[in-house]
């Protein structure tokens, strides 16, 4: 628990001392959505929700991949990377720790501007609540991914499309049964199963996932 | 069992590898040049035409073939990838290295020959159901091993990176063809119904059989190729290298 | 010939599946062979400007 929480604090304060790495991308989500909803004529979306909803999963998953995509860079580039690897016993606490904070700094403010997006998509207020269900455990997975990517393309320079290429494929999951569950409950329909699914797969994500990013970690030292 | 960690242990030797693979590099070529071009002219010309598709089903003869090896490829990357990443065996890496190529463009070619099969045949060339998106999210995939293992020269790094991503996104594949599954049955009727003929003629079945194999035996053979390149490349500043060039 | 030529109608779809699997075949299986003699090539002068020195 110690090394969970050494990892947090520490994640967590140099994200305090950079705050534009978490800006940026609430910056980046509005200003897409703000384009979106200005090409769909003044925001009305005549399709109805669906395609809004898709619209705003997307746009939110861009944004948590491009915040969650500096994971280490920092601490590589300075090489404290290096000495958080050689005292910790166990990496893989410490990694959940950093992704906990990476997520608290980079999704959370993000998917606390959803209702904003929400509203200038026009997407009916009935269904805020299913997004902010969905997007919870849909926005831990991205972080994730995101930093799994980020470990992926340490030391890489101008990694943006490398780690785009990457990471993407890999939300499909997660966008399809998000933006199923929500479409679906503006339909009144069922989504259970896809809430389950989304369930399902953050927690295999945050079991399964640290051990892949501990084991990138530590070949990170290797030139 | 004594025999079976001999040879494993035989194939991880370099010098061993290179020229043992050279034999089977020219018999897999043959076999696979031959069963090609048996199969597709078989295909093409003396089996029966489908009775509700007419000709047009003859591109099963390398659809179906393309698309099963593109899969079977990627699968095989990703036990390649765990074996690295257990044993760090470096033929391992030089498998994945040499096979990622011909898996995206096999997967490339599935697309395409997809593509051109549905538009007779279902009226679009696209439809967005569980293994048209599983393929596609797989081009992807190939694509961005791709791109990693150019991004980092230093071998065991990048051989690490791209063993993990192949891990995770064979993980990914099997998820995504179940969320379609669900997600479309929303969107879509079951009006179009894709997928191989239930049950087919033993004539139309034979050209099948004989074009996977071939296929199966090129590709066995370009991968082993490519995999005695990579060898030799990596392996330039030892002695036995030498004495291949110096030979040739 | 003609007649299967045609491919019951749907000789344009029929085709350019075939040729440009055609294509691929050749480049696929050749590319090695080039890149083989390339490599050795390369070695080869490797050595020489080794030797050299």
């Amino acid at each position: 628990m110690n090394a969970f929480v050494i990892a947090f604090n520490r994640t967590f304060r140099i994200g305090w001392r950079h705050p534009l790495d978490s800006l940026n991308p609430m910056a980046f989500f509005i200003i897409v959505t703000s384009l979106i909803s200005i090409t769909f004529e003044g925001g009305s979306l005549a399709t109805g929700d669906g395609l809004a909803i898709a619209v705003l999963w997307v746009v939110l998953l861009l944004s948590t991949m491009m915040a969650s995509g500096g994971a280490y860079a920092q601490d590589y580039e300075d090489g404290s990377l290096e000495q958080v690897i050689a005292q910790n016993q166990s990496l893989y606490v410490s990694v959940h720790g950093s992704v906990a904070a990476r997520w608290f700094l980079c999704a959370v403010p993000i998917v606390a501007l959803v209702p904003l997006g929400a509203w200038m998509l026009n997407i009916d207020t009935e269904v805020w609540w299913i997004l902010f269900i969905t997007l919870i455990p849909g926005s831990i997975v991205f972080t994730l991914f995101g930093v799994l990517g980020a470990t992926l393309t340490l030391g890489v320079g101008r990694n943006g499309v490398l780690l785009a290429l990457l990471v993407l494929p890999l939300y499909v999951p997660v966008l399809l049964l998000g933006v199923g569950a929500c479409q679906r409950s503006a339909n009144q329909e069922p989504f259970e199963f896809a809430l389950i699914g989304i369930l399902a797969i953050a927690m295999g994500a945050i079991t399964f996932l640290p051990f892949a990013i501990a084991a990138l970690l530590r070949v990170s030292q290797e030139y | 069992m004594n025999w079976f960690t001999r040879i494993f242990h035989k194939m991880g030797s370099p010098p061993f590898f290179y020229r043992g693979a050279k034999v089977w590099v020219s018999w897999l070529y043959v076999i696979g040049f031959v069963s090609l071009i048996v199969g597709t002219v078989w295909g093409l010309a003396f089996a029966p035409a489908d009775r509700l598709q007419g000709d047009s089903f003859r591109i099963i003869y390398l659809h179906v073939p393309t698309a099963h090896l593109s899969q079977l490829i990627y699968i095989a990357i990703a036990v390649a990838g765990f074996v690295y990443l257990v044993w760090r065996m470096k033929m391992a890496d030089v498998f994945i290295v040499s096979a990622v190529w011909l898996g995206a463009w096999l997967t490339a070619f599935a697309l395409f020959s997809g593509i051109v099969w549905g538009i007779p045949t279902w009226g679009t060339g696209w439809v967005w159901d569980a293994r048209t998106t599983s393929v596609l999210v797989q081009l992807f995939l190939f694509l961005g091993l791709i791109a990693l293992r150019t991004a980092i020269p230093n071998s065991q790094r990048g051989a690490l990176a791209v063993a993990v991503l192949a891990i995770v996104g064979v993980i990914n594949i099997p998820i995504i063809k179940y969320s379609v599954d669900w997600f479309t049955t929303l969107h879509q009727p079951a009006s179009i119904q894709i997928g191989n003929p239930v049950s087919i003629d033993p004539s139309m079945l034979w050209p099948l059989l004989v074009n996977t194999i071939g296929l199966y035996a090129l590709a066995a053979g370009v991968i082993l190729y490519y995999m005695r390149i990579n060898v030799l490349r990596r392996e330039r500043n030892s002695e036995w290298v030498r004495d291949i060039v110096d030979s040739n | 010939m003609m007649e299967w030529l045609e491919m019951g109608g749907y000789a344009a779809y029929v085709w350019p599946v075939f040729g440009i699997a055609l294509i691929f075949v050749i480049v696929v299986a050749l590319t090695p062979r080039f890149q083989h003699k390339r490599l050795i090539e390369a070695l080869r002068i490797e050595l020489e400007i080794e030797s050299e020195n």
